[in-house]
């Protein structure tokens, strides 16, 4: 356990540098909030430069950094991160309803992800150095080589053309329309997983083999076990532990990932949100942004650390 | 001859054997180099608009067809493809050899220095890479080299990371001790003994990162951040979203391109990890 509450002390230390990171990283450029405003919106006007301080003083941008930083944190405890400039709705408001698009997919997608990266990873391990296994792994070299927004797009475009049937068609709430919620998102959960799952495979074949290398594995041959009963019960075990950091380290790719796949297939989801607020150079929104895929992939490794000590028994005892 | 200038136990890239999948691997990438660079000089202007020739199909005249400008798709993918290039050595550089470079020294000298560099190590690594450096972009304004510089440094904390632990490893060595005994400066212990001897691990990083910053540029490129230049990515985007179902071709000649580009890169980096595996340990 002692293992386990270091790893949480660092997880909040580095959750702290994400928010400092974050608050940092937006205020090194030059312009701020302000200036931003002004240019997205030329034409309606020169604002006068005392108009200008005037709206600085009332965002709290004239401000020392220390004072802003320690304010915004406070916000961002509080869930209260402010107001979009684009939009003047609360950034709660904006992030909420988009935070279920994306959290669908990135489920759908690491549901995916883990069954073809074990079965496809083990398979190859089962038939390793022979046809199958150099099958499996040249395909997916080759998903590692594609990039997936463009497999999207040519999906979209050779269905529409074959079956007139557009795959990029919006979004329909699952309470709303189940079917039509599944037909938006399967298609772009299978995307967002091809990355990822070849990833897995690629792991989950190197370290089952490993495995199978060890003196143990050829004890439990000796004794008259299989290859294929001893690789299930002794080298899947052990080739758990790298399984699971990969797991976890694409599951915090896939809010990345999320991102572009989001805007092929016409979701809205938080990436699409954070393109937009980019572009728009909507400062509020984009922090929120950052910090709260932040906090998650924090959280995604604390878990990650909590599945080792299940799986490892030795982290259970040594500090 | 002094201690310092022995030969030191080498982990360096001696001995090469050539693989299939290397020489395929650069095969394909010299195809994209030579393409990147003579076509753009030699075809026709990829900015040159041809009103009376908009969106043909790939053929004699135009070897992949025209987009919905009359502009020539070929001479488009070229350069796209030479940018592309651009933005992988610019990341191989400030990620790979410049984080390298922190990294060791992070390593080697331990301490404070070390112990700030690795929690903003811990800071950057806990993001996603793609929103952390459209947080950049959002920062410095949306323009090819900001996107670019983004990936590098998105990219950078994993290669600090693995210098870092072949310099911890390495430091207590004796050829280390032995040269700093000799008065080797720390600038000197760093490129004349760490250097060549953490470079298996750390190319390893590098050459796979090559291929995965060439993927996630195009995504950016594609969501729209890299204005006013031709990219892959920026090809597949934008006006292609509205004329690809009836000219597939917009889609489909960037995309192999950056799908082949990505592939040369990567098998390189399998040779290049090959190669430095299967070397004895030191």
């Amino acid at each position: 356990m002692a293992y386990l509450a270091r790893r949480i002390a660092l997880g909040v230390l580095t959750l702290w540098l994400v928010t400092l990171a974050a608050f940092v990283l937006l205020r090194i450029a030059p312009g701020d909030a302000v200036t931003a405003a002004i240019a997205r919106s030329p034409g309606e006007g020169g604002l006068a430069a005392a108009d200008i301080e005037e709206l600085r003083e009332e965002l709290g941008l004239n401000r020392s950094w220390p004072v802003q930083y320690a304010d915004w944190l406070g916000d961002a405890v509080r869930l209260d991160p402010g107001r979009s400039l684009a939009s003047s709705r609360s950034v709660v408001d904006e992030i909420r309803p988009r935070l279920a698009v994306t959290a669908e997919l990135a489920l759908f997608a690491l549901v995916i992800t883990v069954l073809v990266g074990l079965v496809g990873g083990l398979a190859a391990a089962r038939f390793a150095h022979s046809l199958p296994d150099t099958l499996i792994r040249s395909a997916a070299l080759v998903a590692l080589s594609m990039p997936s927004f463009w497999l999207a797009l040519v999906l979209i475009v050779a269905t529409a053309s074959w079956t007139g049937h557009f795959l990029a068609l919006g979004y329909e709430p699952f309470s709303s329309s189940p079917g039509a919620n599944l037909s938006a998102v399967l298609p772009a959960a299978v995307v967002l997983s091809i990355r990822p799952a070849a990833i897995l495979l690629r792991v989950v074949r190197a370290s089952t083999l490993e495995a199978a290398g060890t003196q143990y594995f050829l004890m439990a041959r000796a004794r008259g076990l299989s290859r294929q009963v001893a690789l299930a019960k002794h080298a899947f075990r052990t080739a758990m532990l790298p399984t699971v950091t990969v797991v976890g380290a694409q599951a915090v790719f896939m809010l990345g990932g999320a991102v572009v796949i989001e805007q092929v297939f016409g979701l809205p989801g938080l990436g699409r949100l954070l393109v937009e607020s980019v572009l728009a150079r909507d400062f509020p929104v984009v922090e929120s942004l950052v910090l709260l895929s932040g906090v998650t992939a924090v959280l995604i490794n604390l878990l990650i650390d909590f599945a080792y000590t299940r799986l490892d028994p030795r982290l259970r005892v040594a500090a | 001859m002094s201690i310092s200038s022995l030969k030191t136990p080498s982990a360096r890239l001696t001995r090469t054997h050539v693989s299939r999948p290397g020489l395929i691997g650069a095969a394909l990438a010299a195809l994209i180099v030579l393409i990147a660079v003579l076509v753009p000089e030699i075809g026709p202007d990829p900015d040159r608009q041809q009103l009376s020739k908009i969106l043909e199909s790939p053929g004699s005249s135009q070897l992949l067809g025209t987009d919905q400008l009359g502009r020539d798709q070929f001479s488009r993918v070229a350069i796209g493809a030479r940018n592309s290039l651009y933005a992988v050595v610019v990341v191989i550089v400030v990620s790979g050899i410049g984080g390298g470079i922190v990294g060791l020294f992070s390593g080697y000298r331990g301490g404070a220095t070390d112990l700030l560099l690795q929690r903003v190590v811990d800071a950057v690594m806990a993001m996603p890479l793609v929103v952390l450096a459209l947080a950049v972009v959002a920062a410095a304004g949306a323009s090819f080299w900001s996107v670019t510089l983004a990936i590098s440094v998105a990219f950078a904390p994993l290669t600090i990371r693995v210098a870092r632990s072949s310099a911890v490893s390495l430091r207590n060595a004796e050829y280390i001790a032995a040269a700093r005994i000799n008065g080797a400066s720390t600038t000197r212990i760093l490129f004349r003994h760490l250097v060549p001897n953490a470079a298996g691990p750390w190319a390893i990083v590098a050459a796979s990162q090559a291929g995965a910053a060439v993927l996630i540029e195009a995504a950016l490129a594609f969501l729209g951040v890299t204005p006013g230049r031709i990219t892959l990515g920026g090809l597949l985007g934008g006006d292609a979203q509205t004329y690809m179902y009836g000219a597939s071709w917009l889609i489909i000649w960037p995309g192999i391109t950056l799908a082949l580009l990505a592939l040369s890169v990567n098998l390189l980096g399998e040779w290049i990890a090959d190669n430095v595996s299967s070397r004895p340990s030191s």
